[in-house]
C-alpha cells in the first residue's frame, strides 16, 4: 500500500480552509494531517505533523507565508509548498520562485487543479496557474520573474536580429544572403526561426515590429 | 541653478536679481541723489554769495579810489584857491591813503584783479598828483590863476580821463572774471544735475524693473499655488480611489473565499450523495451559481486591482465593453447606459488601463449626478484625423448625458480643482480635474460642451497607436491559449527549472519525458519506445553539451525539431546547426517557450502552414 500524501492546509478563512481540507481528505491518496489559520501556527503544526506538502494561502494576517515557509524548510528541507492567492502579484511570484515553491495557484482555479497540484508536488513536480507560469523566465542559473516590458526580441540570436533589420528594410532574402555571405537557404532558416520566435508571420507586421524595437528606421 | 537668480524670460543669470539687493541699491542711489543735490545747492549758494561779495569788494575798491582821487583833486583845488594850509594836510592825507590803497591792491591782488588796470590807475593818479603838485607850487609862488588854470586845464582833464578809464577797466575786468567764474560754476552744476538726473533715471528704471519682477514672481507664485493645490487634490483623489480600490478588493477577496467555500462544500455534498438522489441536481445548481458569483468577484478584483501606473497599448473598444457592466452598477435604474463603439472594431491607444477606467468612471458618475430624474448616458468612440499630425489619427471618446447641463460660468470653471456644484456630501470637485490631469498625461485633450437644460458632452481625444505586433504582454494578458500535442523529450540539469518546464509543457498538452543529463537523454531516446515530436535541451547539461547530445540522437534517427536553451550565443554556435534546430538565449519566458514548442510541433505535423 502506497503512503498517503500528507498535506497541511493553511488559510485564515475557516470556511475555505475547511472546504479545502475536506476536498483533499476526500481523495484516496491524500491525508490532511493538519490545518492552521495563519503562518505562525503553520510553523508549529508543520513541526508537529511533518506534512509532505503544505498548501498555504499567501494573503494572511500575521507573519508572511514566505517567511514561515523558509522557517519550516530549515527544519524539513523536503517539504513542498503550494501557494494559493487571490492575487497574481509580482512580489508574491518572485518570493515563491525564490523558495522554489512547487506551485502558485490563483484562487480562481477549480478545486481539481489544487488537488492535482498537491499530487504533482508530492512527486516533486510543479503546478502554476497559467497567469503565473507565463511570467516565469528561465535564467542561466534558475528561474525568475519576467521583467516588466521585456521583449521577445531577446529571443533572437544576433544573426536573426541582423536579418530582421534587413527584412524590415524591405531587402529581398537573396540580397540579404549575398550581403551576409551565406546561402539563401540559411537566410530562409533564420527567417523561419525569427518569425516563429516573434510569432509574426507577415513581413509588414515584421517591419512594424522592427521599427518599434528600433532595429530599423521608419 | 538658483531659481531666485534666474530671469524667467531669458533663462540668463542676473547678478543682481534678488529683490532685496535691488531695493538696497535703489535706496542707496535715491539717498545718494538727495545728498548730492543738497550738496550742490549748498555749494551754489556759497559760490553765489562769495562771488557777490567779491564783486562788492572790487566795486568798493574802485569807488574808494575814485572817491579819494576826487577828494585829492578837491583838496588841491581848495589849497590852490585858498592857500589854507589845512587843505595841504588833507591833500597829503588823502594822497597817502589813495596810494596805500592802490599799492595794497597791486601788491596783494585778489584773484581776478586786473593788476595792469590797477597799475594804470596808479600811474594816472601819479600823473594827476604831479600836475597838482605843480599847481600847488605855482599857487605857493603867487601864481594862483595859472595854478587854477593848470588844475582845470586840458592836461588835467586828459589825466582824469586816463584815471577813469583805468579804474573802469579794472572793475570791468573784475566783473568779467567773476562772471566767467559764475559761468564755470553753472556748467559744473549742470553736469552735476545731469549726473543726478541719470541717477534718478536709473533709480526709476530699477524700481520699475523691481515692480515688474515682483509682479512676475507673484504671478508665478500664484500659479505654483494653483498647481500645488491641483496636485494635492489629485493626490487626495488618488488616495481616495486607492482606498476605495483596497476596500473593494478586500470585500471581493473575502467574498471570493466565501464562494469558494460554498462551491467546495456543495461539491462535497453532491459527491457524497448517491447518484440518484434528488438533491444532487440542486447542489449542482448551487455550484453553477457559485461559479457565476466567482466570475463577478473576479471582475471586481480586476477592476480594483492595485498596480503602479503602467502605460502600454490598450484595445479600448474591448476594455470599455468589459468595463461597461461596472459603469452600469453606479447608475440607478432610471438612467440608461448606451455604448456606441463606432465603426472601428478595434482601437488601440497607449495608456494606463486603470487610469483610463478611472477617467470613464468619473465621467459616468458626473453624468449620473447631472440626471437626478433619470436619462441616458452615451459612451461613444470615434476615430478621427489628428489635426496636429498630418497622417495621425486620434480617438474621440465622449460621454454624453441628457442632464441639467452647465451655464457658461460653471462650464468655464468645470475643470478647476475643488470646484463643484454638488453639495459637500456628494462631490469633492475633483472628478473633472483628475480626468483632465490623466488625459493630459496621456497626450490627449479634454473638451466639454454643455448648455443648461440640454445636457453635457465631455469629449476626450487620445492619439491612436498602431496595433502591437504580437506584443508579449498583451498576448499573455489576453490569455490566448496555446495547445499542442505529442511527446517532448526534455533535458534540463536544474531540477526546479525542469519541474517548471515539465508543468508548462504538460499544460500545453504535451506528454513530457524529463531527464537530468546528456547521457540520460541519449539513453532515453535510444532505449525508449516513445518517439519524440520535439526535444528541448539545455546547452550546458551534466555529462555533455546539448548540441552534442542532439547530434547523437540525430544519429539514432531523430529528425524532429529541437530547441536548445543557452546562456551565451554566438554566430559560430549557429553554424552547422540544421534548420530544425532553434537556439534560444536565456532569459526565456516559459510562456514563449511553450508557444514555440506548439508552433514547431504544429509546423511539423502540418497542422498549420509554415510561413
Amino acid at each position: 500500500m502506497t503512503e498517503h500524501i500528507r498535506v497541511m492546509v493553511v488559510d485564515d478563512h475557516a470556511l475555505v480552509r475547511d472546504v479545502l481540507a475536506e476536498r483533499l481528505a476526500a481523495q484516496p491518496d491524500i491525508e490532511v494531517v493538519a490545518t492552521a489559520s495563519d503562518a505562525g501556527a503553520a510553523i508549529h503544526e508543520a513541526r508537529e505533523h511533518a506534512p509532505h506538502i503544505i498548501l498555504m494561502d499567501i494573503d494572511m494576517p500575521g507573519i508572511s507565508s514566505f517567511d514561515a515557509a523558509r522557517t519550516i524548510r530549515q527544519a524539513a528541507p523536503d517539504v513542498g509548498f503550494v501557494f494559493l492567492s487571490a492575487y497574481v502579484n509580482d512580489q508574491y511570484i518572485d518570493q515563491a520562485l525564490e523558495i522554489e515553491a512547487l506551485g502558485y495557484l490563483s484562487k480562481e482555479e477549480p478545486a481539481e487543479v489544487v488537488i492535482d497540484a498537491v499530487r504533482r508536488a508530492s512527486r516533486g513536480a510543479t503546478r502554476f496557474s497559467k497567469s503565473v507560469s507565463d511570467r516565469i523566465v528561465l535564467e542561466p542559473g534558475g528561474v525568475s520573474l519576467a521583467a516588466s516590458g521585456s521583449s521577445r526580441l531577446n529571443l533572437l540570436t544576433p544573426r536573426e536580429r541582423e536579418i530582421l533589420g534587413y527584412l524590415a528594410a524591405g531587402m529581398p532574402k537573396k540580397q540579404i544572403a549575398k550581403l551576409l555571405g551565406i546561402s539563401p537557404k540559411t537566410v530562409e532558416k533564420h527567417c523561419d526561426h525569427l518569425m516563429d520566435k516573434l510569432d509574426i508571420h507577415d513581413r509588414v507586421k515584421l517591419a512594424r515590429y522592427a521599427i518599434r524595437e528600433g532595429l530599423t528606421q521608419p | 541653478m538658483n531659481r531666485d537668480q534666474t530671469n524667467p524670460d531669458s533663462g540668463l543669470t542676473l547678478p543682481l536679481a534678488r529683490p532685496g539687493t535691488w531695493i538696497l541699491i535703489a535706496s542707496v542711489l535715491t539717498f545718494g541723489l538727495f545728498g548730492l543735490l543738497t550738496y550742490h545747492v549748498n555749494v551754489t549758494l556759497r559760490v553765489g554769495s562769495e562771488l557777490a561779495r567779491a564783486y562788492l569788494q572790487g566795486e568798493a575798491l574802485r569807488d574808494l579810489v575814485v572817491e579819494r582821487e576826487q577828494q585829492l583833486a578837491f583838496a588841491a583845488t581848495m589849497l590852490v584857491a585858498t592857500g589854507d594850509q589845512e587843505w595841504l594836510g588833507r591833500y597829503e592825507s588823502v594822497e597817502r591813503n589813495l596810494i596805500a590803497s592802490l599799492d595794497a591792491a597791486i601788491g596783494a591782488p585778489q584773484p581776478g584783479y586786473d593788476t595792469g588796470a590797477l597799475t594804470d590807475t596808479r600811474d594816472a593818479v601819479t600823473d594827476l598828483r604831479r600836475n597838482q603838485s605843480e599847481a600847488i607850487q605855482l599857487a605857493a609862488a603867487g601864481q594862483v590863476p595859472e595854478a587854477l588854470a593848470l588844475l582845470s586845464g586840458s592836461d588835467q582833464g586828459v589825466l582824469a580821463d586816463r584815471f577813469e578809464d583805468a579804474s573802469g577797466r579794472f572793475i570791468e575786468a573784475y566783473r568779467v572774471h567773476l562772471q566767467a567764474q559764475l559761468v564755470g560754476h553753472r556748467r559744473h552744476e549742470l553736469r552735476s544735475l545731469g549726473v543726478g538726473m541719470a541717477i534718478v533715471g536709473i533709480c526709476v528704471l530699477m524700481w520699475l524693473a523691481l515692480a515688474r519682477r515682483v509682479r512676475r514672481r507673484s504671478a508665478a507664485f500664484e500659479q505654483e499655488l494653483v498647481e500645488k493645490s491641483r496636485l494635492e487634490a489629485e493626490l487626495l483623489q488618488a488616495q481616495k480611489m486607492e482606498a476605495v480600490g483596497r476596500l473593494a478588493s478586500g470585500i471581493a477577496h473575502d467574498f471570493s473565499n466565501l464562494i469558494t467555500a460554498i462551491r467546495g462544500f456543495a461539491t462535497l455534498a453532491r459527491e457524497r450523495l448517491p447518484p440518484e438522489h434528488p438533491a444532487r441536481q440542486s447542489l449542482a445548481r448551487v455550484e453553477e451559481a457559485a461559479d457565476q458569483a466567482q466570475g463577478v468577484t473576479r471582475g471586481l478584483l480586476t477592476f480594483s486591482r492595485k498596480s503602479a501606473t503602467e502605460k502600454k497599448p490598450i484595445e479600448l473598444v474591448a476594455q470599455i465593453q468589459e468595463d461597461a457592466r461596472w459603469f452600469r452598477r453606479v447608475l440607478p435604474g432610471t438612467i440608461r447606459l448606451n455604448l456606441d463603439p463606432g465603426s472601428q472594431p478595434k482601437v488601440w491607444v497607449f495608456g494606463d488601463r486603470g487610469q483610463l477606467q478611472q477617467v470613464l468612471l468619473n465621467l459616468v458618475v458626473n453624468a449620473r449626478d447631472a440626471m437626478p430624474d433619470g436619462g441616458e448616458v452615451t459612451i461613444k468612440l470615434e476615430a478621427e484625423a489628428d489635426p496636429d499630425h498630418d497622417h495621425g489619427r486620434q480617438l474621440a471618446l465622449s460621454v454624453a448625458d441628457t442632464g441639467i447641463g452647465m451655464d457658461p460660468a460653471v462650464l468655464q470653471r468645470a475643470i478647476e480643482p475643488f470646484f463643484t456644484t454638488k453639495d459637500t456630501e456628494h462631490g469633492t470637485g475633483l472628478g473633472l480635474s483628475v480626468v483632465h490631469g490623466i488625459v493630459k498625461d496621456h497626450g490627449g485633450m479634454l473638451r466639454i460642451d454643455s448648455h443648461p437644460g440640454e445636457g453635457t458632452v465631455v469629449t476626450l481625444t487620445l492619439p491612436i497607436v498602431p496595433a502591437p505586433a504580437a506584443t508579449d504582454e498583451v498576448v499573455a494578458e489576453e490569455g490566448i491559449e496555446v495547445s499542442g500535442s505529442g511527446s517532448v523529450f526534455l533535458a534540463q540539469g536544474h531540477a526546479y527549472v525542469r519541474d517548471i518546464l515539465v508543468t508548462a509543457l504538460e499544460d500545453a498538452g504535451f506528454s513530457v519525458s524529463p531527464v537530468t543529463s546528456c547521457p540520460a537523454f541519449r539513453s532515453l531516446y535510444r532505449d525508449g519506445e516513445l518517439c519524440a515530436d520535439l526535444v528541448v535541451l539545455d546547452y550546458d547539461l551534466p555529462g555533455g553539451c546539448g548540441v552534442e547530445c542532439l547530434e547523437k540522437i540525430r544519429e539514432y534517427g531523430y529528425l524532429g525539431p529541437a530547441i536548445i536553451l543557452t546562456h551565451e550565443l554566438s554566430p559560430e554556435m549557429e553554424q552547422g546547426l540544421d534548420a530544425d534546430v532553434m537556439l534560444l538565449r536565456k532569459p526565456v519566458r516559459v510562456g514563449d517557450l511553450r508557444r514555440l514548442a506548439v508552433a514547431l510541433t504544429r509546423s511539423r505535423s502540418g497542422g498549420e502552414e509554415a510561413p
